[in-house]
């Protein structure tokens, strides 16, 4: 029998007291892997790259820049332990969810049709081949795993290290979100709204609007609905394409899109921002928090950004850094109002539908 | 593309990223032999389940302080109270520093 541990706040406790404290151990250890281990790291992977001809910061880092830093047992354990932890972190939580999938499945279920928000499912969707990918090797990605929404809730935890358990990181975020330039704000969209943090947080700064989460992943809108109902908040969750949103023309005040650009290809951008421009009011605000792009990584950044990419799947995210966004959105027809750097290694990209 | 859905799970297809194995399966080698790199697996699931132990132990002190049942339900559904989370959490950092603090070490550095 499972016991139901309930929720603190917005924290969704673990399923058990075990796991709990396992992946709080993990915490820890990344909290400690980004101070003094990682500085220990850095500090040695500088020293070997000194005399390192860098390439031009698009490319790839050569073999023998990789070979050099891993041969080094100081940084080759923290890449190892790096992985590891990712690794542990998915494991625990999939092994959780697979071995008690009918408690699980029944609670997803039970929540499924119940408001007051709307949950839309569309069996139908055509999904595409690149959001079918096991991105930063969560297993069964976002469209293949039942219990995705539940592994990313989780498996965050210890990757925001504490700092997210009761969604702050989300308020804060969407509370520094600006006003269009007409100063109302009735609807609100979130494109790639995974389990619907962004979405929940959205309608608690803006309680009188109409908000929507969109996403491709069912499992993941799934759990969004489950936790938004279990509050008793009412946001909309919808499974479409932010591509081809099937929303009408000019009738979003604010889309917003969190680390959702360095999970699709180049090539597909671009139709999400003509889409996101089309539902925009004209002074609409498009709030955009990612990686920052086109700049210049200090090598063993790069190092490590490179083995994100291929080690631990994220098989977009060198183009999206690559690429010169704000010179994408611009293209796109936004009008750059501001942003910087807001969370670590993340900015702000805040845009405006221009007027006439 | 139907063919890949299954209606009761909500699932499509997805892409494995290492194919034929699960996602968090791990075949790189950074530390010069496998079982190196399988070494230190083994010491970090260890740190994990004694910092588990460390604080399910914790918990069931906290019952018995307070006087009520120890049931495996209690364990379950106790709340920590803040304060005592906020000095579980220094303990734990102190723990992680303690344990593994030496990889940190840079050998070569003078
Ligand atoms: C890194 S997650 C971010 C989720 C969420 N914004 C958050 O705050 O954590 C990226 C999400 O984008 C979704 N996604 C990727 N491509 C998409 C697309 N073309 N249309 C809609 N959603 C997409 C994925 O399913 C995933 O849930």
């Amino acid at each position: 029998m499972k016991i139901d541990r309930g929720s603190i706040g917005r924290l969704q406790r673990f399923p058990s007291v075990d796991l709990e404290s396992y992946h709080d151990f993990l915490t820890g250890f990344r909290q400690w892997m980004s101070a003094d281990y990682g500085r220990a790291a850095t500090a040695r992977a500088e020293k070997l790259l000194a005399d390192f001809e860098m390439p031009d910061h698009r490319a790839p880092p050569p073999d023998a820049m990789i070979a050099t830093l891993e041969s080094n047992p100081l940084v080759g354990s923290f890449v190892r332990t790096w992985m590891n932890c990712q690794q542990m972190a998915h494991k625990s939580l999939h092994d959780e969810f697979q071995s008690n999938a009918n408690f699980y499945r029944e609670g997803l279920k039970a929540a499924d049709s119940a408001g007051p928000g709307l949950l839309e499912l569309d069996p139908g969707l055509d999904i595409p081949d690149y959001a079918r990918h096991e991105i930063h090797t969560q297993p069964g990605g976002y469209v293949g795993e039942e219990f995705a929404g539940q592994i990313y809730y989780y498996s965050t935890m210890s990757f925001y290290r504490g700092r997210n358990d009761q969604n702050e990181l989300y308020t804060a975020m969407a509370r520094s979100v600006p006003l269009p330039a007409y100063g109302k704000v009735e609807r609100i969209l979130d494109i790639g709204c995974g389990i619907g943090q962004l979405t929940v947080a959205m309608k608690e700064v803006f309680p009188e609007a109409t908000v929507w989460g969109l996403d491709v992943g069912a499992p993941m809108l799934r759990y969004a609905h489950k936790q938004a109902v279990e509050w008793g908040i009412d946001v909309n969750y919808t499974q479409r394409l932010a591509e081809d949103t099937r929303f009408e023309d000019e009738s979003f005040d604010i889309v917003t899109a969190y680390i959702l650009f360095h999970e699709v290809p180049q090539k597909v951008t671009p139709s999400i921002l003509k889409e996101v421009l089309r539902v925009l009011k004209p002074g609409g605000i498009f709030f955009i928090r990612d990686f920052q792009t086109n700049r210049k990584h200090a090598p063993f950044g790069k190092y490590m950004s490179w083995k994100d990419h291929t080690l631990n799947e994220e098989p977009w995210s060198q183009e999206f850094i690559n690429s010169d966004f704000v010179g994408t959105l611009k293209e796109a027809g936004f009008t750059l109002l501001e942003g910087g750097e807001s969370q670590p290694f993340l900015r702000d990209y805040i845009c405006q539908k221009p007027v006439g | 593309m139907a063919a890949d859905k299954d209606t009761a799970t909500h699932t499509v297809a997805f892409i494995p990223a290492r194919p034929g194995d699960m996602a968090y399966t791990d075949r790189e080698v950074f530390l010069g032999h496998p079982m190196i790199d399988n070494l230190v697996k083994i010491v970090l699931e260890l740190g994990a389940e004694t910092w588990a132990n460390r604080r399910r132990l914790r918990i069931v002190e906290q019952l018995l302080e307070s006087g009520g049942a120890v049931t495996r339900e209690a364990i379950e559904t106790h709340i920590m109270p803040k304060d005592e989370q906020a000095e579980l959490q220094r303990e734990r950092d102190a723990f992680v520093r303690r344990v593994y603090g030496v990889l940190a070490r840079d050998p070569e550095a003078s």
